[in-house]
């Protein structure tokens, strides 16, 4: 009997683990209970009692994992008798567990699939007014001409780049005021748009004579680039020195901790109040840009007593938006201002003209210079030179361009003479020329609001000092003061 | 027809008059088949040398089947033991006591085991969140969530 293997109905006294009742061989109960062994060790249980156990354990989600055995931890197996539960049953319940199941899960998708469209929604929308307020900015700044060439207001013409460039226009310009380091972001943007002009030339060929190269006005990438940010620095330094001159104090500076003020001014101290930041700043294509310096941050220094604090409370927040936003308006009407001073006659007027560059006839196209010496030669020399189609895709200014042609070659303005180039660069393009160059008046006009604003600014400030300086308190005297406590001094009668 | 809990309550009643208590364990109230009394006490060298407190079980209908609710008793002038997982209204978080809780187990073993969870303890301290816990916590133990942190200490 050696391979005896003893079974459930072998022993003597069973013990169900769950109910802890016994039933003994000899007295079966009755009626008879089915018992069962169903791990490896030495645990046993009414079946009833088991499958009980399961079903409650099974109900709850976080509940411990039932099936196993708490002892060995042997997975316990579930069979059905063939008989009860029939083949068509078993499958018909697989089926619709398994579909519960699934359901289930596209529940939880929907719960998340419809928050995200509300979200997507909301953002494409958001997406859709920064990209109108980029073009808006685009038509103020460089005038309608050009706008209705290289944009249009037709959304679908526009170039790929035009998507990405144009809603970040709103997102720079507003940057730009809480942090001036950020300013010469919107300009980035702003000419990226224009590699995107040559894809665009006007179809008609032009011949070009060669050798007339006009760097006046100066393509906006020399004033970006260039102009720009060493106006800004020059007229940032002059400032500076201004206000140190009229007030006795540095440069207006929000204070961190005071949130509400629109500019906090330490007079007659000198210690540097951390990071400077300008809380009156426009800023955007303008030549007259005050930025900050590049910080000099030192830790703030101790409240002096003798010197004051002038602390404007003015709601900044919102004025920093609304001044981010109103620059291109700002900068078209300063425009069109100067432009009204320039079509008069007068010495002045003709000054003014020569420097905006200002046609005779207030219709683009036709610059200051002569009609026929149109300007940049680069782009129709390279035309001649390369005598292939314009190319499909291309990137950069003027001569110095990569892209791919219509052939689908690479090229790299190979023939190429590099004097043209530089004309290039400094002059703009053929396509540049064209027009009337409303942006370069935009931002002188823009520069001069700026220099304005900043005077004013100034003068309020010193005048708020006087104010402060000048104050008395008004003196009385003791009539109808109860003088019987008051201790006087003998007077001697006179 | 009496319940399961009635007839494994009972079993186990005997046992522990047949057999005894652990010790530092001892029955205080077993009159009904719904509320049950234990003292305890850790035995040896522990931060709670010395100390005694009272353990309360309750059962439903359900038992073994379902996890008994076990909390230590903070009336009449008793308190609950300073553990990390005590919290000050006697409440306990034990996984044996929630996701951890097998028919195989019985109310010894859960004195027993709490017993060990005691003298193993390192530091006195109170759980992290006792005071936000205690201010909206259920009467019944059971009825909260616990979420179970370490074993260690």
């Amino acid at each position: 009997m050696s391979d005896y293997v003893p079974t459930i109905d072998d022993i003597r006294v069973k013990m169900c683990y769950i109910c802890r009742e016994e039933e003994n061989a000899d007295e079966p109960s009755d009626p008879p209970r089915t018992w069962t062994h169903p791990c490896k060790c030495t645990l046993i249980a009414h079946e009833a009692c088991l499958l009980s156990w399961i079903e409650t354990a099974q109900a709850k989600p976080t509940g411990r994992d039932a099936m196993k055995c708490p002892q060995c931890g042997t997975q316990y197996e579930i069979v059905h008798n063939r008989g009860q539960f029939g083949f068509g049953q078993r499958i018909a319940w697989r089926m619709l567990t398994d579909v519960n199941i699934i359901v289930g899960y596209l529940g939880k998708m929907v719960l998340i699939l419809v928050p995200s469209t509300i979200l997507s929604v909301v953002g494409a929308g958001a997406y859709w007014m920064l990209t109108r307020y980029g073009a808006y900015a685009i038509r103020e700044f460089f005038g309608q001409e050009i706008y209705d060439t290289f944009l249009t207001d037709d959304m679908t013409k526009w170039p790929w780049s035009a998507y990405i460039n144009l809603p970040l226009i709103p997102i720079f310009l507003v940057a730009s005021r809480f942090d001036t380091k950020f300013g010469f972001l919107p300009i980035i943007s702003a000419l990226l748009e224009w590699p995107n002009l040559y894809d665009r030339e006007p179809q008609i060929p032009m011949p070009m004579p060669p050798n007339l190269t006009n760097i006046f006005p100066p393509s906006p990438y020399t004033v970006g680039f260039i102009l720009l940010p060493i106006a800004r620095f020059l007229y940032d330094r002059a400032l500076k020195r201004l206000t140190k001159w009229v007030l006795g104090a540095r440069v207006p500076t929000v204070d961190g901790e005071d949130e509400n003020a629109l500019m906090v001014v330490r007079v007659r101290g000198g210690a540097n109040d951390g990071e400077p930041q300008n809380a009156n700043q426009e800023n955007q294509q303008d030549d007259n840009q005050p930025a900050d310096q590049p910080g000099v941050e030192e830790p703030v220094a101790e409240h002096n007593p003798a010197e004051q604090t002038i602390t404007i409370y003015a709601s900044p927040l919102g004025r920093k938006l609304a001044g981010a936003l109103l620059v291109p308006m700002i900068a078209r009407h300063m425009g069109n201002t100067l432009l009204r001073l320039a079509r008069k006659q007068g010495v002045l007027a003709r000054y003014l003209r020569s420097i905006l560059a200002i046609s005779p006839r207030s219709a683009p196209n036709r610059s200051w210079w002569d009609a026929n010496s149109l300007s940049s030669t680069s782009s129709s020399s390279w035309k001649a030179g390369s005598g292939s189609a314009s190319p499909s895709l291309s990137f950069g200014v003027g001569n110095y361009r990569w892209g791919v042609d219509n052939n689908g070659s690479t090229f790299f303005g190979s023939n190429v003479p590099w004097k043209d180039v530089w004309r290039a660069l400094w002059g703009g393009s053929k396509a540049w020329a064209e027009f009337d160059p409303v942006w370069w008046r935009n931002t002188i006009g823009f520069g001069l609001f700026v220099v304005a604003k900043d005077a004013l600014n100034l003068l309020h400030l010193w005048l708020i000092k006087r104010e402060r300086e000048t104050r008395r308190i008004k003196n009385r005297d003791f009539a109808g003061v109860d003088i019987t406590g008051l201790d006087l001094i003998e007077r001697t009668t006179s | 027809m009496s319940s399961i809990s009635s007839r494994r309550l009972s079993k186990e009643l005997m046992e522990i008059k047949n057999d005894g208590c652990p010790v530092g364990i001892n029955l205080v109230q077993a009159d009904d088949f719904s509320t049950w009394l234990f003292t305890l006490e850790v035995m040896g060298e522990s931060l709670y040398k010395n100390e005694q407190f009272t353990l309360q079980f309750r059962f439903d209908e359900q038992y073994p089947i379902s996890s008994p609710a076990v909390q230590f008793v903070v009336t009449d002038g008793r308190q609950a033991p300073i553990h990390p997982h005590v919290y000050s209204n006697g409440h306990i978080c034990a996984s044996i006591l929630g996701n951890e809780w097998s028919p195989v187990l019985s109310v010894i073993a859960v004195c027993v085991t709490l017993q060990s969870m005691l003298a193993s303890c390192k530091k006195k301290q109170r759980p992290v969140d006792n005071d936000r816990y205690v201010k909206h916590a259920p009467e019944n133990p059971k009825k909260t969530r616990f979420h179970y942190d370490d074993d260690t200490v």
